[in-house]
C-alpha cells in the first residue's frame, strides 16, 4: 500500500472505533436509564 | 474494557446466580450490574468465598442477618490510613446460597446505602457512592476500578439495569 492509502485506513481506523465508542456510550446510558419489568428481565436472563 | 475471561466468567455467573439476584434487587433501585459485579468480585466468581459460608457479599459475621448460622474465620485483605494489609476477620456463614445473595442485598438496602440506590444515575456510579458510604474499608475509587470491567461485563450480557 502507498502512503495515501496507509493515511485512509488510519483515518477509516479512528472513525470506526470513534463510533463504536459513541454507539456503545449510548446504548449504556440508555440501558442504565430504562428499567426492565421483572418478566423481562428473567426471560432475558434465561435466553444468555 | 475487559478481557474475554471476564466476559466468559461473568456470563457463567450470571447464568448460575443471575435470576436470585434479580428476584432480590426487584424494585429496589439497585442496578443489577452493580451487585452481580460487586458479588463476582467480593467472591472470585463464587470460588473464592470462604469454605462452606455461601457469602458471596463478603459480608462480616453479622448474627442478626436473616439465614446466617455462624461464621468462618478467613483471611482477608483490609485497608487501613489508604495501605492494604492481610488479617482474618470472621465472615457470615449462611444456611445456602440463596440466603447468601438475599443477605449482601439486605446489607445493601440499609438506609446508609440509600442516596446510592435512588440518585446514582449508573451502576458505576452506584458502586462508588456505596463504597463511600462505608462498603469497603479501602478507598471508594479504589474499590469501583477494581470493578469497572466486570460492571461493564455484566452490563453487556444481560442488557439490564434496574429491574421494576
Amino acid at each position: 500500500m502507498n502512503k495515501k492509502s496507509w493515511v485512509y485506513l488510519g483515518i477509516g481506523t479512528i472513525l470506526a472505533i470513534g463510533g463504536w465508542l459513541i454507539y456503545r456510550n449510548n446504548r449504556n446510558n440508555k440501558i442504565d436509564a430504562t428499567p426492565v419489568p421483572y418478566d423481562e428481565a428473567i426471560k432475558k436472563i434465561e435466553d444468555l | 474494557m475487559y478481557g474475554i475471561a471476564t466476559y466468559n466468567a461473568s456470563k457463567a455467573f450470571i447464568k448460575s446466580y443471575g435470576v436470585g439476584v434479580a428476584n432480590a434487587i426487584k424494585g429496589t433501585q439497585l442496578y443489577f450490574p452493580a451487585v452481580m459485579a460487586q458479588s463476582a468480585l467480593e467472591s472470585g466468581y463464587g470460588k473464592n468465598i470462604p469454605t462452606g459460608s455461601n457469602n458471596f457479599g463478603g459480608i462480616k459475621y453479622a448474627p442478626g442477618l436473616p439465614g446466617v448460622i455462624g461464621y468462618v474465620s478467613a483471611d482477608t485483605t483490609e485497608w487501613k490510613n489508604g495501605k492494604p494489609y492481610k488479617t482474618i476477620q470472621k465472615f457470615s456463614k449462611f444456611k445456602d446460597v440463596e440466603s447468601g445473595f438475599k443477605a449482601h442485598i439486605q446489607v445493601l438496602l440499609a438506609d446508609r446505602y440509600k442516596n446510592a440506590r435512588l440518585k446514582a444515575t449508573s451502576p458505576e456510579q452506584q458502586i462508588l457512592m456505596i463504597a463511600q458510604a462505608g462498603y469497603t474499608t479501602g478507598t471508594a475509587k479504589e474499590y469501583l476500578d477494581a470493578m469497572k470491567g466486570i460492571i461493564e461485563a455484566m452490563r453487556d450480557i444481560s442488557k439490564l439495569g434496574r429491574i421494576s
